[in-house]
């Protein structure tokens, strides 16, 4: 059963709140604060790789700057927009969808009720 | 150059360039291209970095009169090379026997020089790939720049829930990797 806790804990992020038996045994069990400290040093390690700068290749620069060509005031994250704008479209169509197969099963159901 | 005069300089560079000066840009291109780089191969490695870093910089030039200076220019860049590398994987993905178009070939490039990432740890780089790209942008963009878990999810178009499950599983998966 506590194997089965710690892997529960595990599988959950960090900051999500945990009710009070698992933040009881997070609190108590060696080896889910053994995990946890190693997941933090997982993290640390990425952190020093923030103040690292790695070169740009040679001659990027001006490869770009003879690209420039016209502004147009573009949005650059428009791609991101868009398929987040697809994405609730897509899921709504999915749930209306669905919507209307169970309402029709519902009425052909009724439709064929044997009456008393 | 004290640290507020450069600050001025840069305000001006950036002034110039929204309304459309290049050589003003091109200043700032010359300034800024480690930094959009160095994001770039964190998030797609070092094959496809050098047409996300063009790309994106070409997307800022473009953009330039957008740009309000609520955020630093750092900042900014930085969110339009997060977007420009997911479209831009999605694309090499698709066309993979495809070069992409204008595509920049780095003279330097090379079996010699294809393991030589100047600062980078090598042990977590190597790790960094093995993710999926979902769970490697995350934990890159929240572990390595310090980005909020709202500026995660806003950027690359997912909830907070999603970036904060995907930020778990790629520390999971860098810890098993770092330990191996």
């Amino acid at each position: 059963m506590s194997d089965l806790t710690c892997r529960l804990i595990a599988a959950l992020p960090n900051d999500m709140p945990l009710n009070r038996v698992l933040r009881r045994h997070r609190d108590r069990c060696l080896r889910c604060q053994a995990d946890d400290a190693r997941v933090v040093g997982v993290t640390r390690r990425l952190s020093t790789l923030g103040g690292e700068v790695v070169p740009a290749p040679e001659g990027l620069a001006s490869h770009v700057i003879t690209r420039l060509g016209p502004q147009d005031g573009s949005d650059p994250r428009r791609p991101i927009v868009t398929r987040v704008i697809v994405r609730w479209a897509a899921t709504g169509l999915v749930l209306l969808a669905t919507t209307v197969a169970v309402g029709a099963a519902l009425a052909a159901r009724m439709r064929h009720r044997p009456t008393a | 150059m004290t640290g507020g005069s450069v600050q001025r300089d840069e305000s001006a560079l950036i002034e110039r360039a929204r309304r459309g000066d290049a050589d003003a840009f091109g200043e700032l291109v010359w300034r800024y291209r480690d930094t959009v780089y160095t994001l770039a191969v964190r998030l797609v490695g070092p094959d496809l970095a050098p047409d996300v870093t063009q790309e994106a910089l070409i997307r800022a030039w473009r953009a330039m009169p957008r740009f309000r200076g609520d955020a630093a220019l750092g900042t900014w860049l930085h969110r339009i090379t997060v977007n420009t590398a997911w479209t831009m994987r999605r694309r090499a993905a698709r066309h993979m026997a495809s070069p992409l178009e204008d595509s920049f070939e780095d003279p330097e490039a090379g079996p010699e020089h294809a393991g030589v990432l100047v600062g980078v740890r090598e042990d977590l780089r190597h790790a960094l790939e093995q993710l999926t790209p979902g769970q490697r942008a995350v934990v890159v963009l929240r572990d390595v720049y310090g980005w909020t878990h709202a500026e995660v999810s806003r950027e690359l178009g997912i909830t907070q829930t999603t970036a904060k499950v995907r930020l778990h599983r790629a520390r999971l998966r860098l810890r098993e990797l770092l330990e191996e």
